[in-house]
């Protein structure tokens, strides 16, 4: 028996991946995301003369570059696991299970999406920095290049802990105490600002998360070379950020199959029909 | 000619914990059968059939459908097996044909020149009467609506195997007989299909064969007819007198001989007369109530009912 996926399932995803983006970004509920962006538009063009600690550099450098990091963490993370834990009780994936390689190409669609849901909802704060506020943006085309590098390493790196967030937590409830803690992450993950100034063991545990090198790696190519300073050891360190992001990546990717085969083992008719009394009596 | 059945369970069992749902269960289904798997809430109906969809591992026995263990079979297989679910609120955003057409394309490696995969979408959104809701977005369908594409969805592939669970529920009376004759037209081109249901009178007209599971077992199999006839306890007569209008009901197993000694010794004065069989329903309560009532007794099931239409 041969396991590769022939050509026109992986067009069927294609194609599953563009409805998806479609009907996602023309609907009035998947065009509010980028509220958000335009919000932090606006707080980067009042903070545009704003300086952050001892090295000078634009506030505006900082939240630019955590608000991209988080971006890609919030999209392949929370997003994707979001999404799995919603679509095992509504039956979605019991119905790409139900068909062959349906599940397979399920989330080969997902794949392709994620890069967009991270994309999309920055766009509008991406291109207002461009046009309005060019020194929060890479200042060559190597620098954009490094700047797209590392966007897509990091929704490869958190992509399958997305996946492995949404396939071990059954319920919403179970999910959304994942997501507060993963924000507590976040917060004290220096993806928002260096952590040089902080406790060598705290200093330790930031950068035992990808999030921290998300962070650094961004913080890099936006921000000037001065800003190092506030890093830890006094410099960017890119090189190992990106070893680190391409190590979690691949751990992510050998652990999120065998999480998700199971997930998939699991999902039936019972399943999710017992999803749908619950909400029903309970209303979550 | 080979015996070669779609379906062919031997010994099936499944165990929650301690609690065991199927308990022996023997099954073979040939091809293009229509059969309705019936019993009460618990009886094991659902995980007898997410056993034969691969959805579910049984803990014994030995299952066979379109010659493959389910669980282990290939992708091969699964495009030989339609699964029309109970959806919910699943590709919400979607409009219909788009649903359609992606999830045929999963299909179309799987085409011969026998079965071309997938059914063409504006065809089968035709057959199930979805045609003019083709570019609706499938949360704005009624749910009898979300129920065709539910079928659409089972078909797509052209399966040799179509499960269907629960097919008419949320229809209006011109979907269900829709349905009805969409899964006439199947069993026509040799589809074989399991139809699970709580409606005893759907499962009478679109089946050609009925089991009973109750207790984690078979306790019934055969047509509609015959288990109704054959396992009814009584034929109920009732005639009214010409000359007072007086209603006698008489029920026995066999009324033959009642009939013969009414008929002759009364000539002219029967006004009407009438013999009725006891309903499917009667029957199927009846099977279920015994099993169940032997079951708690003995903790062995009265397979009488089953021998009898062997």
């Amino acid at each position: 028996m041969s396991q590769t996926i022939p050509t026109a399932v992986l067009a069927a995803a294609a194609r599953q991946a563009r409805i998806t983006l479609v009907r996602k970004y023309t609907s009035a509920a998947g065009l509010s995301v980028i509220v958000v962006s335009l919000v932090v538009l606006v707080v980067l063009w009042f903070l545009r003369d704003a300086e952050f600690g001892a090295a000078q550099v634009g506030a505006s450098g900082y939240i630019f570059s955590g608000f991209l990091a988080f971006g890609v963490i919030s999209a392949a993370v929370l997003g994707v696991a979001g999404e799995l834990q919603a679509e095992r009780e509504d039956g979605t994936l019991l119905r790409a299970k139900a068909v062959p390689h349906g599940m397979s190409g399920h989330l080969l669609a997902k794949l392709l999406v994620a890069p967009f849901d991270a994309l999309i909802p920055m766009l509008p704060a991406i291109v207002g920095a461009a046009i309005f506020l060019p020194e929060v943006m890479p200042r060559d085309v190597p620098g954009w290049v490094l700047l797209i590098l590392v966007f897509l390493l990091g929704v490869a790196t958190m992509l399958p802990w997305g996946a492995v967030l949404g396939s071990v937590f059954r319920t919403m409830i179970g999910l959304a105490w994942a997501m507060m803690t993963m924000y507590a992450v976040a917060a004290l993950s220096g993806v928002f600002y260096p952590v040089g100034g902080w406790p060598a063991p705290l200093q330790w545990l930031a950068q035992l998360s990808p999030l921290y090198w998300i962070g650094v790696a961004v913080r890099s190519i936006v921000l000037p070379e001065s800003a190092a300073a506030a890093e830890i050891g006094g410099e960017f360190r890119l090189a190992l950020a990106l070893l680190v992001l391409l190590g979690w990546a691949v751990v992510g990717l050998l652990v999120a199959p065998v999480l998700l085969r199971r997930m998939a083992r699991r999902q039936s008719g019972s399943t999710v029909q017992a999803a749908r009394e619950r909400v029903l009596a309970k209303g979550y | 000619m080979p015996h070669d059945p779609v379906v062919d369970c031997r010994d099936l069992t499944m165990a929650y914990g301690d609690n065991l749902v199927l308990d022996g269960v023997d099954l073979s289904i040939e091809r293009g059968q229509v059969v309705a798997l019936l019993g009460p809430n618990g009886a094991g109906k659902t995980t007898t059939v997410e056993i034969l969809e691969g959805f579910r591992q049984p803990s014994g026995g030995q299952v066979t459908v379109l010659g493959q263990t389910p669980t282990s079979a290939p992708e091969a297989w699964r495009a030989r097996v339609g699964v029309v679910l109970q959806s919910w609120r699943d590709h919400g955003t979607w409009k219909v044909r788009d649903l359609i057409e992606v999830i045929g394309g999963y299909y179309g490696p799987y085409a011969t020149a026998a079965v071309p995969r997938p059914w063409p979408t504006e065809e089968l959104l035709t057959r199930v009467g979805l045609a003019q809701h083709a570019s609706a977005r499938i949360d704005k369908l009624s749910g009898g609506q979300r129920r065709r594409l539910d079928v659409a969805i089972g078909l797509v592939g052209r399966p040799e195997l179509l499960f269907l669970d629960e097919p008419t529920t949320g229809l209006d009376p011109a979907g269900r007989r829709d349905i009805h004759d969409l899964v006439a037209d199947l069993a026509d081109l040799d589809t074989t299909v399991l139809v699970t249901t709580h409606d005893l009178a759907e499962a009478e007209k679109i089946a050609d064969r009925l089991l009973i599971l109750a207790g984690g077992r078979i306790v019934a199999d055969g047509t509609p007819d015959a288990l109704r006839l054959e396992l009814s306890r009584s034929s109920e007569v009732r005639l009214r007198d010409r000359a007072t209008g007086q209603v006698t009901v008489h029920a026995e197993p066999d009324p033959t001989a009642y009939l013969t000694q009414v008929l002759g010794s009364r000539p002219g004065e029967v006004e009407v007369l009438e013999v009725r069989a006891a309903s499917l329903e009667d029957v199927y309560l009846d099977i279920v109530r015994r099993s169940e009532a032997d079951d708690a007794a003995t903790g062995e099931l009265d397979t009488t009912a089953l021998e009898a239409l062997r």
